[in-house]
């Protein structure tokens, strides 16, 4: 579910919506179809789909997901792979895009995509395991996902996804609060022109309340007369697990017009889920509620964060240990133990901008204490933050000038190399006015130009100005700091080392069943020694997968870097420290008294530093 | 080990607990005081001074045990009351005696929300525990440990400690624990046997912690050791202020939610079994409904509210007051709601009020949402009756009365039964969520709270109450809508305050049918 999950487009976060690549935006000219273009695609339709097909999609075999994003890729890629009889075709009008989702190097990284992809993009060698089948004789899985610019796409299909990027609003009414519909509406618009009578169009983006209504009411516009379904079927992935969020769902909500005609289309796409989802986790529900429920659900996981991390704050003033009530309240059954962690508050982009779409919401509906309730979470978030900046400046007696601060990790949660929506950013923005000499800052994950481009964003010109440094090497960064401060929650920079994490990029929870993303995790591996053919099993059946290669100069291939995965070295880092050694944790993830015998200052979210005790 | 416990106060948490422990610890003499004798003598008759599922055939049994063991006969694998003592289980008013004998002293003393002075509506009034423990440091002889079972402001531990070493003589050593309580009224019983968790808050110390690992022992004898936790007391006492904010922050952020899809075209309902199938939100307290009442919600968070204050956190104390705020304007909302659904006047007009306590299976009436809709109907001049299976009439009068001045006499009635209620009403509102008020197609009660009782002491259909000196045993007995809704008189409306009734079934019946978190078409 979308914690945090971008859904923006990859190439050009920095600019204003109107860059969303993911969406055929552009009204002035008729972007979409250039048949001149090299780059446009042939589409290799399968000439024979193998497998019995399933007599539940009858009706369906075409859909079209609209944006190849962080959503539309991974949900069109495990549709084709439960359903080898449909073609699903991915559009985009970014050629960038399309042609990195058609090379060896997706733009999403997500554990597990990579293999989805090339099964069901490449074609396969298929085996059943199953022992009841009489012949487990090898077949071929016909390549069924493809990626296009061509809008003739959404012509073809039975059912369009709508999964193109809605960022908040950024100017005018509502700035800060409202949904930017631009790259919607521009792409809905399209969809209404092209699509074929009868189809059904199924909103995956996150939009406001109203917007399928909206939408039924564009579509009487533009194409009177002609019958078309629209349903809401919000997604809830996670960075990093999205795969694993598209495979075993914790529910699949299908929001219809509540018509004999509505409840067909919900139907006839909750047939297309049970392929793979138990049908007792596919609820459906009016349009409304639907939309609705994807941004209360996410509202109500911030606020979780946001009524521990106030509690953070009573516990740094008291006695009281935040992780110890943490796990005092998750175990009351009914509150549950998870997003209980206290710490610098919640980055990404999903919960600000759904908290603040939810507020706005409230608010256009003359409901101001609702309002008021819910902002009071994004307001609990930014004090959080805030209040972990100014203790740093509190411990320096409010002097920072001549100091070096080393930051540890950048982005807004573990095990992601996204630099956007990072609460670092806040943070550095705040000291930065204090004028230190140098903030260094390492991340495993994260690109310095991505590090430096966001920071640019809040505090331009700080790239020429040398007070901020990046580092690749967590020691050098740390080297003669007066401060080192824990910005990410990554693994690597814990000091106990019960707590020692498996390599990166496994945030498969416990007691699942092995997920894609676990049966994934070898194979990726071995994709990257490009050996002998590389096979993969899930649900009974083993894939045989089709060779990928790049040509020699593939500038991709040869940047790949593995990121660290080795946890860091406290005493070392402690012993190149200059006093006052402090060390501010801004998760919760250090052993305090551990650290605390090397010689440094511990200052933790949640905890009473004894300095304070003896005060 | 620990021999002789005390419990200072036998109200609703006092009372269960001793009972509980004396239950399950057969070599545990445990007596339960307080200075209220009448109280007391409830607790050593028949007719005990609160209901709650189970908690009588508990008290029997270990009475029973008593007898048994008088006779040379005795039930706990080897631990025989010394020959003479014939239950390890006593209620007196003899506090004093108490507390010398024993070796650990629970507090389980009513702190009432302060009501006047600084932190009025806030703050907790600690007059009553200060009191018990300056007795203790007075009476006591031997080394005490102090257990705080009421809900206590945090730091009450240390503030305890420093209490005891200037009150007592210094000839004997104090240890002052914090072991909160999460019991809710009706499912104390359950709630007492089958906790979710123990937490148990010590000074740092090795004595500390010893004391801790005592009490530790005692409960381990029925809980599961996974389930106990040590902590400082700072955090015990925070949690559970805490764990209580985040239950009652639920039901007001469903219940913000409610008053959006009023608006738009959601359902409430769609919107909570949505969130609810998350398995990191979970589904517990997600019922849209009038909101939250009964004792202990608003006191918590005022409580926590009020720390914050002190501590100079402004913005934390404002999220946490919204929560009651927001729970103050559901219930306002709904009266509005009533109100305009009734063409904006509700003069003259006859409402019947079905439950008027804050929740199912009790008679508490604290923070009721019943009390905000019946003051408000009264002021607006409406005709009001009211029907509660358990809320003896007298309560019902007094939490009515503030605008009683002014009403017309015979504004406000009181019924004996739903159907006389409800007779010639314009409108008729649910407020709690009794089990007798469901509709045929929903009759099964949905609430699941008594299941993790043992079989022989769920009595689901049997609520008894002690109203004055009477026992009033109530056989559950379902609401006929038909027979309501056909003594109604036009426009008919049926206000569904917990979303509890089949709008469907009723719509069929021939009246408007109004809920939470639903437009209505």
């Amino acid at each position: 579910m979308s914690h945090d999950i971008p859904m923006e487009d990859f190439s050009s976060p920095s600019d204003s919506s109107l860059s969303c690549s993911t969406a055929p935006t552009t009204p002035s000219s008729s972007p979409l179809v250039r048949p001149s273009d090299v780059d446009d695609l042939k589409l290799g339709l399968p000439q024979s789909r193998l497998g019995e097909s399933d007599p539940r999609d009858e009706a369906v075999k075409n859909v079209c997901v609209v944006g190849a994003g962080y959503v539309g890729g991974p949900t069109a890629a495990v549709l084709a792979l439960y359903h080898p009889s449909i073609t699903v075709e991915v559009l985009d009008r970014d050629p960038a895009r399309i042609q990195r989702w058609q090379s060896a190097h997706l733009p999403v990284h997500e554990p597990g995509l990579d293999t989805v992809v090339r099964i069901v993009r490449d074609g396969a060698e298929v085996e059943d395991e199953a022992p009841t089948r009489a012949s487990s004789a090898a077949a071929t899985r016909a390549q069924n996902l493809f990626f296009t610019r061509d809008t003739r796409a959404i012509a073809r299909a039975d059912i369009v996804f709508m999964a193109v990027n809605t960022p908040t609003k950024m100017f005018g009414v509502g700035a800060g609060c409202a949904t930017n519909m631009t790259a919607f509406d521009g792409a809905m618009r399209d969809v209404a022109t092209h699509a074929k009578p009868g189809a059904i169009i199924v909103e995956k983006s996150t939009v406001p309340g109203g917007t399928a209504e909206r939408v039924r009411r564009m579509l009487a516009t533009l194409r009177p007369g002609v019958p078309f379904e629209v349903l809401s079927n919000p997604e809830f992935l996670a960075e990093g697990s999205a795969v694993q969020n598209l495979t075993i769902p914790d529910r699949v909500l299908i929001g219809s017009s509540s018509t004999p005609s509505g409840h067909r289309a919900a139907q006839t796409l909750a047939n297309l889920y049970s392929a793979w989802v138990p049908r007792a986790r596919i609820l459906e529900t009016n349009a409304w509620s639907s939309e609705l429920a994807k941004l209360v659900a996410n509202a109500m996981l911030a606020q979780r964060i946001s009524s521990i991390n106030s509690i953070s704050a009573i516990c740094e003033k008291t006695g009281a240990e935040v992780d110890q009530v943490a796990k005092a309240i998750g175990l009351d059954v009914r509150i549950g133990p998870q997003f209980l962690k206290a710490g610098l508050g919640f980055g990404g982009s999903c919960f600000r901008k759904d908290i603040a779409n939810l507020a706005y919401m409230a608010e256009s509906l003359g409901l101001d204490d609702v309002a008021h309730y819910w902002r009071q979470v994004n307001v609990m978030n930014e004090r959080q933050c805030d209040r972990f900046s100014r203790k740093i400046v509190d411990r320096f007696e409010g002097n920072l000038v001549g100091r070096k601060l080393a930051m540890l990790g950048f982005a807004f949660k573990k095990n992601t190399g996204d630099t956007r929506e990072s609460l670092a950013v806040d943070v550095i923005r705040v000291l930065l006015e204090e004028r230190p000499a140098e903030i260094a800052i390492f991340d495993p994950y994260c690109r310095q130009e991505d590090i430096l481009r966001e920071l640019e964003l809040v505090c331009p010109g700080i790239a020429e100005g040398g007070t901020v440094k990046i580092h690749t090497d967590p020691y050098m960064a740390c080297s003669q700091a007066h401060a080192v401060l824990v910005v990410t929650d990554c693994d690597q920079f814990r000091n106990t080392p019960r707590k020692q994490s498996p390599p990166a990029a496994s945030p498969v929870e416990k007691g699942l069943a092995r997920s894609i993303a676990d049966d994934c995790h070898e194979n990726v591996k071995r994709a990257c020694a490009r050996q002998e053919r590389e096979t993969w099993t899930h649900a009974g059946v083993s894939y045989q997968l089709t060779p990928q290669s790049c040509g020699s100069d593939c500038a991709d291939c040869r940047s790949i870097s593995r990121p660290t995965t080795e946890a860091v070295e406290w005493t070392r880092i402690a012993y190149n420290m200059v006093e006052p050694k402090w060390v501010f944790d801004g998760r919760g993830l250090l052993d305090a008294a551990e650290l605390a015998n090397l010689g440094v200052r511990v200052d933790a979210v949640g905890r009473r530093n004894a300095l304070d005790v003896l005060a | 080990m620990v021999r002789r416990v005390a419990c200072i106060g036998a109200g609703f948490v006092g009372g269960p607990l001793g009972t509980v422990i004396a239950s399950q610890c057969a070599h545990i003499q445990t007596a339960v005081v307080d200075i209220n004798p009448e109280i007391i003598d409830a607790w050593n008759s028949d007719t005990l001074p609160l209901y709650e599922p189970g908690l009588s055939e508990i008290l029997l049994a270990v009475r029973e045990r008593g007898h048994n063991s008088v006779r040379g006969f005795s039930f706990n694998e080897g631990h025989h009351a010394n020959g003479l003592s014939k239950c390890n289980l006593t209620f007196s008013t003899n506090v004093e005696v108490a507390i010398e004998e024993a070796e650990m002293i629970f507090l389980c003393i009513d702190t009432r929300t302060k009501t006047t002075g600084p932190g009025e509506g806030f703050a907790l009034d600690m007059t009553n525990l200060k009191a018990a423990v300056r007795t203790i440091a007075r009476v006591a002889k031997t080394d005490k440990i102090i257990v705080e079972k009421s809900t206590v402001p945090c730091g009450t531990a240390s503030t305890l400690r420093d209490l005891l070493k200037t009150e007592a003589n210094g000839a004997c050593h104090f240890e002052v624990l914090s072991n909160p309580e999460f019991l809710s009224e009706g499912t104390i019983i359950s709630d007492l046997l089958y906790p979710s968790r123990i937490l148990i808050g010590s000074e740092m110390t090795p004595s500390g912690r010893k004391a801790s690992d005592k009490l530790a022992e005692i409960y381990r004898k029925w809980v599961p050791d996974d389930l106990i936790i040590h902590m400082d007391s700072w955090s015990s006492e925070l949690s559970k202020l805490a764990a209580n904010a985040l239950l009652a922050q639920r039901v007001s952020s469903i219940n913000s939610l409610a008053s959006i899809c009023e608006e738009t075209g959601a359902d409430i309902n769609f919107v909570s079994t949505a969130c609810g199938l998350d398995r990191r939100i979970t589904r517990a307290m997600l019922q849209p409904s009038l909101g939250w009442g009964g004792g202990c919600f608003k006191k918590d968070i005022s409580c926590l509210v009020y720390l914050a204050r002190g501590l100079g956190l402004e913005q934390v104390a404002n999220y946490w007051a919204s929560v009651v705020e927001i729970n103050e304007y559901q219930k306002a909302r709904f009266l509005e709601r009533i109100i305009s659904h009734m063409h904006g006047c509700v003069g003259k007009k006859f409402i019947a009020i079905l439950g008027f306590a804050f929740k199912k299976n009790t008679s508490d009436t604290r923070n009721s949402a019943a009390i905000t809709l019946v003051r408000g109907l009264l002021a607006e001049g409406a005709f009001v009756s009211v029907y509660d299976p358990l809320v003896p009439e007298s309560q019902i009068l007094a939490d009515s009365s503030m605008r009683l001045s002014k009403a017309e006499p015979g504004q406000l009635q009181i019924c004996k039964t739903a159907y006389q209620a409800c007779t010639g009403a314009d409108a008729v509102v649910v407020v709690t969520d009794w089990d007798d008020f469901h509709t045929p197609l929903r009759a099964i009660p949905r609430d699941s709270s008594n299941l993790n009782l043992p079989p022989t002491l769920n009595s689901p259909d049997m609520h008894e109450r002690k109203a004055g000196l009477n026992v009033r045993i109530r056989i559950h007995e379902s609401l006929d809508w038909r027979t309501v809704v056909d003594s109604m008189q036009g426009p008919k409306l049926i206000f569904d305050g917990r979303n509890m009734l089949d709008g469907e079934y009723l719509q069929a019946l021939g009246c408007r049918y109004i809920c939470i978190g639903k437009r209505v078409t």
